[in-house]
């Protein structure tokens, strides 16, 4: 067993609490708690999860693992017992909780609130489930506690005094939050009504936490709030600035609601912060963050699960206590973290079938993570319900409709069959995106072709399905999708014409594309995803001045957008710009760390500036993410070469072994004498592909040596394996779509620009004495950009043959190629009379 | 509200002495968010009582039973 740095931890979950909003209040001093706990500790974002919806994300949290793997799949599964649905419940979870796995290591813990907890698992420890505090009585007297919600049952009645009744509040405890209190006419403005039930069920989870931690000896508390998040969808609307369709009255009256919870969630944690002691890890996490400011939402759609979409990607981390860094940042952390982490806290080994990693920069000393197959195969009692154990319908049905209120789920009406059909599609839906989260992409495309067919009016459906089949080149069908979108009751929500950009995009109709997305980024809204989409057209034009302009319009509109982060940085590679480069791919891992490219480049990047210990150790989480790619392997081997000569010839050892071949590229402009390198290579001996179609002319009297598949490259490679061990002709600007599987020996002809357009203007029957300035222009910024380019290609060796020298001097030249491809030099003579040197007509 | 009343205030509604105690912030809303000590201080100090859940589910069943 690894060494046990918590003796305690207290694990904090404030659902959608956003940096965005906190720092403000931090600034000002008003979350005294929060900014000692910062103080004391690290801090961080946390990346959230597809679905985003709470039950799933915070079940994730408790167990290390996505959906797919942990059983709650959303807000609602089909009853059982006596038909319809019901809101998730705990016994669907199909794995161990981190509560289960300490119950089963002797430790003792308190969860209380947990979402979903309900009925309360028989762990060893104090269990509160989530319908402790859900208010479904409007008279304090009639407020029922369904059975199960507290475990141990002895300590029932006690728990139950600890619920507070919206009744109960008085309005002293409304006014930090609603100021103009009085001058609100409740009968007509239930708002109130709402502010004062999150008030009173946080009021209830926080005292039943209290209570729990100072009445027991525990290991770990686990306390959960959804407040933040239920005030926030409600009220974020009117918070400042304020937004166009909010009434001047309105905002004055519930612009302090969201700055109030937030700060009655302080005053709360300051009494954790007395609760614990020195030898306690206090660990605060959020689930997602919430949109504020200019990225609130005018409208959201009419479907299930709809609030999600105000959700912003990245929630809150902090972490504080004996063994935990101090005033430091934690980068790249995820919900799938938080378990494998506390494991970690407490020395226990983690399952290597948990998603999640170990944040092991947080801690203070060098910590060795141990690892078992699965917590699931340690047998014995571990506190999780049997498999009969069911919660009563009758209860569920009033924690449902509180569901239906605050528009998670539609109000699935009488017809009970109808309901659960809907509760199946929408846990499929779940698991066809997790499916592509996972790069089970046939699959998923196969899932959504389903789900629309069953229902072609739900707009997420439409979407899904769109991306995918973008994604698998049908474009035809991702049209006939979009157009059924079109025809959707609510369907203004999803910007058409970005859509059709983002296809034609993907058709490589850059021209169109951009078209669309200029004219869009030229409108006077913020809209994320725009200037995003613009660079990426821009990138591929290798216009990477423009890119890098769009992309920080793109990070002006939302500074947390991984994927613009990631472009800004290849952008700023290609321009040679490798320190900015390498700050932009960490702040993209800083808030992703699970994008396995952005640690490759950030490697190359860091190559490049000669910070060669911080390049090793990003190749090596890239590998450790993506293990058979080819070119991380080639550039550690490189970089390692000196400094641990075994390990570099283990790397060079696994390329042989991985490679697919290695292909012969002659490469350069059109008319740069690539046909005559061709010819020379063949005169060696060395093997050509060419298909023979385009037949030797006066341009080129001893033939093209062309391949038709090569034209193709930018859609099509999958004829590469035919290319292994031999030489083949590829234009310069089509060098990109080189797989990257193979290595490569370019030989990259060189020749005066003035030479190539004369040549090329001939060739075309164009009058010669109008030369072409502006594409003179272009072909040295292509050449400029391809010589960058191979710099940065680890599987590329690259030689410059110079035409004019191989035609005056071709002995000298013959030597270079002799030596680059190690061809026998007594071969030298034939390829030199290859070389006709009445051919160099061109001469400027 | 000031810190130094609200010590007081809860100095009185609990029947505590608070000298090691540090109220978190100010007013009622402070006394809820002390947990469940502050939580029972303020309805000893308003007279608010709580039915037990033997009381409430007995009271349940002869609504239903009505």
């Amino acid at each position: 067993m690894s060494r046990r740095i918590a003796k305690k931890l207290l694990l904090i979950g404030w659902d959608s609490a956003d940096w965005k909003l906190i720092n403000p209040l931090l600034d000002a001093g008003k979350m005294p708690a929060l900014e000692k706990l910062i103080n004391n500790g690290v801090i961080g974002k946390l990346a959230t999860l597809d679905p985003p919806l709470s039950p799933v994300l915070w079940t994730s949290v408790a167990t290390g693992k996505r959906a797919d793997k942990h059983g709650i799949l959303g807000f609602v599964e089909p009853d059982p017992e006596i038909g319809g649905i019901r809101p998730v419940n705990v016994t669907s979870r199909t794995c161990k909780a981190i509560w289960n796995i300490l119950h089963q290591n002797e430790m003792k813990s308190n969860v209380i609130g947990w979402w979903p907890s309900h009925p309360a698992e028989p762990i060893n420890g104090i269990m509160i489930s989530n319908y402790f505090q859900k208010i479904d009585h409007i008279e304090a007297e009639k407020w029922f506690m369904p059975d199960g919600t507290i475990h141990p049952e002895e300590r029932r009645n006690e728990f139950f005094k600890l619920r507070v009744h919206l009744t109960e509040l008085t309005g002293d405890i409304i006014y930090p939050f609603v100021p103009n209190l009085r001058l609100i006419d409740q009968e007509k403005d239930s708002r109130i009504g709402t502010i004062a039930r999150f008030i009173a069920q946080t009021a209830s989870v926080h005292a039943a936490a209290t209570r729990a931690m100072r009445t027991t000896d525990w290991d770990f508390t686990a306390v959960y709030f959804d407040a933040i998040d239920h005030l926030c969808h409600g009220f974020m609307k009117y918070t400042p600035p304020q937004v166009p369709g909010v009434s001047d009255a309105d905002f004055e009256n519930y612009k302090h609601v969201v700055e109030g919870i937030y700060l009655f969630h302080d005053m709360m944690l300051e009494r954790y912060l007395q609760l614990v002691d020195d030898d306690t890890v206090v660990m605060l996490i959020s689930d997602h963050g919430f949109n504020s400011e200019h990225m609130r939402l005018n409208e959201i759609p009419h479907c299930n699960t709809a609030p999600a979409f105000d959700h912003s990607p990245f929630g809150i981390f902090c972490v504080s206590g004996p063994g935990i860094q101090k005033d430091e940042r934690v980068y790249g952390a995820s919900l799938l973290d938080i378990t494998p982490t506390i494991l970690t806290c407490f020395g226990l080994p983690v399952g290597e079938d948990m998603d999640g990693k170990v944040l092991l920069s947080i801690f203070e000393n060098p910590t060795t993570v141990e690892s078992i197959e699965s917590w699931e195969n340690i047998g014995g009692e571990c506190g999780m319900h049997d498999e009969n154990n069911r919660i009563n319908t009758t209860e569920s049905a009033e924690a449902l409709q509180q569901l239906i209120e605050l528009g998670y789920i539609e109000d699935p009406g009488e017809d009970k069959n109808l309901s659960v059909e809907k509760a199946i599609r929408e846990n499929r839906f779940y698991l066809a995106k997790i499916k592509a989260i996972r790069k089970n992409l046939e699959e998923s495309l196969s899932d959504f072709q389903q789900l629309y067919e069953e229902d072609n009016t739900d707009i997420r459906f439409n979407l899904e399905l769109i991306k995918l089949l973008v994604h698998f080149n049908r474009f035809g069908e991702a049209r006939t999708v979009m157009n059924n979108l079109q025809t959707i009751k609510d369907a203004n929500i999803v910007d058409i014409e970005m859509l059709d950009g983002i296809i034609l995009f993907n058709e490589k109709e850059y021209g169109q594309a951009l078209k669309i997305f200029e004219s869009l980024s030229a409108k006077p809204i913020r809209q994320p995803g725009i200037h995003l989409q613009l660079a990426m057209i821009y990138m591929q034009m290798d216009e990477y001045e423009k890119a890098i302009e769009s992309l920080n319009k793109e990070l002006e509109i939302d500074e947390n957008n991984t994927l613009a982060h990631f472009h800004l940085g290849l952008s700023m590679l290609y321009l040679g710009y490798f320190r900015e480069a390498a700050n932009s791919f960490l702040d993209c891992i800083g808030l992703n760390y699970s994008i396995p490219a952005a640690h490759y480049y950030l490697g190359l990047s860091l190559s490049k500036t000669n910070e060669i210990k911080d390049s090793i150790s990003a190749l090596s989480v890239f590998l450790s993410m993506a293990p058979s790619n080819l070119n991380a392997r080639i550039l550690l081997a490189d970089l390692l070469k000196t400094a641990e000569p075994a390990m570099a010839q283990s790397y060079s050892q696994q390329i042989i072994n991985m490679k697919k071949g290695e292909i012969i590229i002659v490469s350069g402009l059109p008319r740069s004498g690539t046909s005559m390198m061709m010819q020379i290579l063949d005169a060696a001996g060395v093997e050509i592909l060419t298909d023979k179609l385009r037949n030797a002319d006066d341009n080129n009297p001893k033939g093209y040596y062309e391949f038709e598949p090569v034209k193709s490259m930018a859609r099509d490679v999958s004829w590469f394996d035919q290319a292994d061990g031999k030489a083949i002709k590829v234009i310069a600007q089509l060098l990109k779509y080189l797989p990257g599987s193979f290595t490569y020996k370019v030989i990259f002809m060189k020749r005066n620009l003035n030479e190539v357009l004369t040549s090329q203007q001939k060739m075309l029957g164009k009058e010669s004495k109008t030369f072409p300035m502006g594409l003179a222009e272009t072909f040295k910024k292509d050449v400029a950009r391809i010589e960058n380019w191979f710099l940065l290609q680890p599987n590329i060796d690259v030689l410059y043959a110079d035409y004019g020298e191989l035609v005056a001097n071709p002995e000298k030249e013959m030597d270079k190629i002799c030596d680059f491809l190690q061809i026998d030099q007594s071969l030298k003579p034939i390829m030199i009379s290859s070389v006709d040197s009445s051919l160099h007509r061109n001469k400027s | 509200m000031s810190k130094t009343k609200t010590e007081k205030e809860f100095n009185a509604l609990s029947g505590k002495t608070l000298d090691s105690i540090i109220i978190p912030k100010d007013g009622f809303l402070g006394i809820l968010a002390y947990g469940d000590e502050g939580l029972v201080a303020w309805r000893k100090a308003r007279g608010y009582k709580i039915k037990s859940a033997e009381q409430i589910q007995e009271e349940k069943k002869k609504r239903e039973n009505e």
